[in-house]
């Protein structure tokens, strides 16, 4: 226990010696950096990271062998408790062309390291999707709702929302059909063969569903304009498979956007028995396989990391044990894993912040220990006289100590106030400093951001504070100490 | 009056200079009973202070045993000793040694602070006051609570000074050279309040001067040379 | 004179102080390393873009326009040392008989590209290639083993066929060797007799002769080199002058930018129809604006963040001298007394700061210095004992941590510190000139 005299004759001191203002400036400004940096940065981050996860399912099971099939895997898959749905997905790569016009000659695009984009050249990763299917396991409704919403944001135009969805008919909704009067008119339009009468215009082709940064650089399509699938299949098996080249001709039948950019960049989604009669495998063919290069999987909402994981592991064996003998093990990977490559580089960015960070409030403890370390010398006598009333040696350093926590608390408490009004008044800032001094401290062009993303977490803010604090009263305890061990027959000489 | 408040048993005192020890005090014995003013007189460096220092439990003695009321005390735990430092005796010093950031007031109140937890005091802050009060009022300075030490006079400071060495009621008060630093007719006036407190709280009062006349009206005088006590 | 000498005494009396400087050298340290680190990454890939690219490059040719006319303007630049034509394609590249690995999710995919299936093919003629680039070189890098090794003159054709250069790693990847067949699968648009186009399959029959490589690990990965006439024959047979892309190579890199305008208005001048312009002339460094200045950006965004560390040691320098006027208070009136003027005193103080804050910015500096040369080791020694990896160099391609320390940035930082260091060194400076010395001498 300390004395009823620490408490007060510390708060007597910060009233009194203006320095200690200084050190709450000191320890304010840091509060105040590190919570408008690191929640610039947490909203930047977790942008991303919800962008990326609502871009993947719960789930992934992937590394398939190339001929594995849906039925077989689906009853191992679904067997297992926590999950909820399953929706087949077959990956390949293809050509995407749109008819009748004159395509892009090869343009590279610069040797970019991140960005050899290859959508102006019509190359796509094709996905075979079951719609019904992945409307169960979700994402694929917002993808579709956002897509024309991103558009809209940049560029003006009539950017219709794909009715791909909404359709009632279920064969109708496996192939991603469009209207039949909207086939009939982009078949007019092309000049290709097309029913005198629209009420007699069956629609032929399937949908295909573009990625908004694709259709950002080809431009917007009308309902069920026509494009050339192309890709070169193989039969067979390693050592002895055979190329065959196959087209198919689909409707543009809307835009999505992940909020992933590669998936986004990339990404063509046609109906999957479209890509797998493509593939070689027709359904009307008595020996085709129902072929799936992944599976994506919906869990029981409301799991933990650990759950997931677990989830994940006893997937993958059930999968294992499904596949043919002697096939290579399959991965099942979670959102993070699914993307793997961008999310490591983001996390690197934000080890690196955090040092810097970290170097920030290490500098204001040094305030705070410069400041009540000068206070202890300066106040060696009043250490004696303490001491000579009768205050025992912990509650003359208490003192000091004291003063270290009220001065890190004053600060923390400014420092928090003046982050929580200025993360939540950024982009009203950047606004104002841009348009008085062309200054733009967080240029939104590098982001491709609407805004400035600005996250003040809580918890966060939570750290930082008892982060602040706890390293105040580190600092502080080595004067205090010091004025603890003090003789203060010694200090009464002092002069 | 034959009751001892404070006793020094051979006490001795060094001091570590560098590689030398330099002896302060030499196997001291004194003892002052309760209502005993005794004077302490000795040329500068004969250990005077130090021995009230020892005295009042500021500094522990490197041999020999201090004892409060026939207990001996200098062997306890340092909370305990701070705390019997606050109960037992007060100090007097000759620059005043006030905290320059706290008002007469708060300097008085700030005796009040030891040796009892903030809540404790939180509950009794009002009586705590009121009782300052009134000591400040005893030592003649009830216009002069808002007043920082610097804007006091030296009298006045050593007023304060007593103030706070009584507020916890101690049974002996140590005085070091408390006029020391006053002209004469304030040193005057400051004595006469000491001496007046000292009858009427019957407390034992140790006093160290260089002040023969001052000697001369305490009860015994007591003269130290080298460390020793002179017989 | 004493006032150099007493600041000096009171720097060395005062432990303290050593504080106030620690904070300068902390946020030099900071500023240096952080952002060489930056530098330094900017410049590698700055090398590894510039390695693998064409100093300047006419792309976006329309198809009426004649090679020898763009060339011979091109040519007649003083600057331009060489100029070599580019046919570009696309395709897909197989193994006949090999069943190619599924092409990556989109999330777990190389940073930076080059294991998709897709590739951009390059027509080049290789003896005009050696003069713009280092094509040469790219084939003869010492990383590719003899086995894989271009033997005879490059993209000369084989008995078997034509053949064609993959870069090293997708060779690796797919198991390619020199000599293999490999069939390159790409569509061409043709027309379909009712005034449209519709894609149809082109395949050529291809040996593979040799693997490039260049510093660029996305450009290997996702680049195959036939030759032009090959290319020519097969998708552009219509257009036989006609080459879509012109690489150049200049004299002197410093004008490249000016280069590249002239080029510009020569190539506009030439291929010109009906008042248009066509052709765009882009440096290596424009082509890649958008990925170098996404670098460049983020370094500014840490300069941003590092000059917060240099607010709060201003901070602690101002804490630190402020307590150093307050506590020589005495001292103040002792030099006033001797016939110090207030300047004088003044001028002690300023010389405390000054000399705490050189301090701080040489140690910061030399700290800096070391640890940016040392850069890789620090990163190993911390990755050996926390188990964190401050730097993913292998995402990179880099076999160390790369860093630039540049000469201008070090006297920016220091300046900075320097003004900082002044700037909060007059703050107590000036109180010391206006401490009335009769107050201090008095003791109250």
């Amino acid at each position: 226990m300390i004395d009823a005299f620490s408490p007060y004759v510390a708060w007597r001191y910060l009233l009194t010696r203006r320095i200690n203002l200084l050190a709450v400036g000191g320890v304010m400004f840091a509060v105040w950096a590190i919570l408008l940096v690191d929640s610039v940065f947490t909203g930047f981050v977790s942008q991303i990271r919800s962008d990326v996860r609502a871009s993947a399912c719960d789930l992934m099971v992937t590394e398939l062998p190339h001929d594995a099939s849906y039925e077989a895997l689906r009853a191992a898959i679904e067997a297992d408790a926590d999950v909820v749905a399953t929706a087949p997905r077959l990956r390949h790569h293809g050509m995407l062309q749109q008819v009748r016009v004159r395509a892009g000659s090869a343009r590279n695009q610069g040797s970019s390291q991140v960005d050899f984009d290859h959508t102006a050249n019509g190359f796509a990763l094709l996905i075979g999707i079951d719609p019904a299917r992945e409307e169960a396991i979700g994402g694929l409704r917002q993808w579709l709702v956002r897509g024309p919403e991103e558009l809209a944001q940049r560029y003006p135009g009539d950017f219709w929302p794909s009715p791909a969805l909404d359709e009632t008919d279920a064969g109708r909704k496996g192939r991603l059909a469009m209207p039949d009067a909207d086939e009939w008119r982009a078949r007019r339009r092309a000049g290709l063969a097309h029913e005198p009468d629209v009420a007699n215009q069956r629609g032929a082709w399937p949908g295909v569903l573009l990625g908004w940064q694709r259709i950002r650089r080809l431009g917007w399509f009308a309902r069920s304009e026509p494009f050339d699938v192309v890709c070169a299949s193989f039969t067979g098996g390693d050592g002895d498979a055979v190329l065959h080249t196959h087209s198919a001709r689909v409707g543009f039948a809307g835009v999505f956007a992940t909020g992933s950019r590669a998936a986004d960049e990339g990404m063509a989604l046609l109906p999957i028995e479209t890509l797998r009669t493509m593939l070689g495998h027709d359904a009307a063919d008595p020996g085709s396989v129902d072929v799936v290069t992944d599976v994506a999987v919906r869990l029981r909402p409301g799991l933990g990391a650990a759950a997931v994981a677990a989830a994940g592991a006893r997937l993958r064996d059930r999968v294992n044990a499904a596949l043919p003998p002697g096939s290579p093990s399959c991965l099942v990977a979670d959102w993070e894993q699914q993307n793997v490559t961008f999310l490591s580089a983001v996390a690197h960015e934000q080890g690196m912040m955090q040092f810097v960070l970290f170097v920030v409030m290490l500098v204001a403890a040094f305030v705070i220990y410069a400041t009540l370390h000068m206070m202890v010398v300066q106040k060696v006598k009043d250490i004696g006289i303490l001491a000579a009333i009768g205050g025992s040696p912990r509650s003359v350093g208490a003192v000091f100590l004291l003063g270290g926590l009220a001065v890190a608390l004053f600060g923390t408490a400014l420092g928090l106030g003046v982050g929580v009004l200025s993360a939540a008044n950024l982009n009203a800032a950047n606004e104002w400093m841009y348009a008085n001094f062309q200054l733009e401290l967080f240029p939104r062009r590098l982001f491709d951001l609407r805004e400035v993303p600005c996250r003040l977490e809580p918890s966060w803010a939570a750290t930082v504070a008892v982060g602040a604090i706890a390293l105040a009263v580190v600092v502080a305890a080595v004067p205090a100490r010091k004025a603890a061990r003090m003789n203060p027959v010694l200090c009464l000489a002092h002069e | 009056m034959n009751e001892t408040a404070l006793q020094a048993v051979a006490v001795h005192k060094r001091y570590r200079l560098g590689r030398q020890e330099i002896p302060v005090l030499r196997g001291v014995d004194l003892a002052v009973a309760r209502g005993e003013t005794v004077a302490l007189l000795g040329a500068s460096g004969a250990g005077k202070s130090t021995l009230l220092h020892v005295l009042g439990l500021l500094d522990a003695p490197s041999a020999g045993e201090i004892r409060f009321d026939g207990r001996r005390v200098d062997d306890l735990p340092v909370r305990e000793r701070a705390a019997l430092r606050h109960r037992h005796v007060g100090f007097v010093f000759q620059f005043y040694h006030l905290i320059p950031e706290l008002t007469a007031l708060q300097n008085v109140l700030l005796a009040q602070m030891m040796a009892i937890s903030p809540l404790a005091y939180w509950r009794v802050r009002k009586q705590a006051r009121a009782d300052a009060e009134a000591m400040l009022e005893r030592v003649g300075l009830q216009d002069r609570l808002r007043h920082r030490p610097t804007e006091l006079s030296g009298g006045e400071r050593q007023r304060v000074a007593i103030a706070r060495a009584l507020m916890a009621s101690p049974q002996a008060l140590l005085a070091d050279e408390p006029t020391g630093n006053l002209d004469s007719h304030t040193a005057a006036g400051v004595c006469e309040l000491l001496f007046d407190i000292q009858r009427q709280r019957g407390l034992a009062l140790l006093l160290v001067t260089h002040d023969e006349g001052l000697a001369r009206r305490c009860h015994r005088t007591v003269r130290m040379k080298d460390g020793v006590v002179e017989r | 004179m004493y006032r150099l000498f007493l600041a000096l005494r009171y720097l060395l009396t005062r432990p303290i102080n050593v504080l106030g400087m620690a904070g300068i050298t902390i946020s030099v340290w900071a500023l240096v390393v952080v952002v060489s680190l930056f530098s330094g990454f900017l410049q590698v890939v700055e090398s590894h873009v510039h390695a693998a690219s064409a100093d300047v490059v006419v792309g976006d040719l329309p198809a009426w326009s004649d090679w020898r006319k763009v060339e011979a303007a091109l040519r007649d630049d003083p600057n331009v040392a060489g100029v070599a034509p580019r046919l570009l394609h696309f395709g897909i590249l197989s193994r006949p008989g090999h069943r190619p690995p599924t092409p990556p999710l989109p999330g777990r995919s190389a940073l930076h590209g080059g294991d998709q299936p897709f590739l951009f093919v390059q027509g080049v003629e290789p003896v005009a290639e050696t003069e713009v680039t280092g094509f040469a070189g790219w084939l003869a890098d010492p990383a590719i083993p003899s086995e894989l090794r271009c033997e005879s003159a490059p993209l000369a054709p084989a008995a078997a066929g034509p053949t064609v250069l993959v870069g090293l790693d997708r060779m690796r990847r797919d198991g390619l060797r020199r000599g293999d067949r490999v069939l390159l699968t790409t569509a061409q648009l043709r027309g379909d007799g009712k005034g449209g186009k519709t894609p149809v399959k082109v395949q050529l029959d291809l040996v593979v002769g040799g693997a490039f490589k260049t510093a660029h690990s996305g450009f290997d990965g996702n680049t195959v080199f036939v030759a032009a006439s090959l290319l020519r024959t097969a998708m552009f047979p219509d257009q036989p002058d006609w080459a879509p892309e012109a690489a150049v190579r200049v004299r002197d890199a410093a004008t490249l930018d000016a280069t590249a305008e002239r080029l510009q208005r020569a190539v506009i001048a030439v291929v010109e129809r009906d008042g248009h312009g066509f052709g765009t002339a882009q440096t290596w460094r424009q082509r890649n604006a958008q990925f170098l200045e996404s670098i460049a950006h983020q370094r500014g965004l840490m300069q941003l963040v590092l000059v917060i560390i240099m607010v709060v040691a201003a901070f602690l320098m101002l804490a630190t001298l402020s307590m150093m006027v307050t506590e020589k208070v005495s001292d103040i009136g002792i030099l006033t007394a001797m016939g110090g003027t207030p300047r004088g005193v003044a001028s002690v103080f300023l010389a405390c700061g000054i000399v705490i804050t050189g301090c701080g910015v040489v140690a910061g500096l030399a700290l800096g210095v070391v640890t940016g040369v040392y850069l890789e080791e620090v990163r190993r020694a911390v990755r050996w004992t926390t188990g964190i990896d401050l730097f993913p160099i292998d995402v990179y391609n880099l076999d160390r941590v790369p860093c630039a320390i540049e000469p201008m940035w070090l006297a920016q930082v220091a300046g900075m510190a320097l003004a900082v260091g002044i700037l909060v060194s007059f703050l107590p400076a000036w109180r010391a000139a206006r401490h009335d010395p009769l107050v201090s001498l008095r003791g109250l």
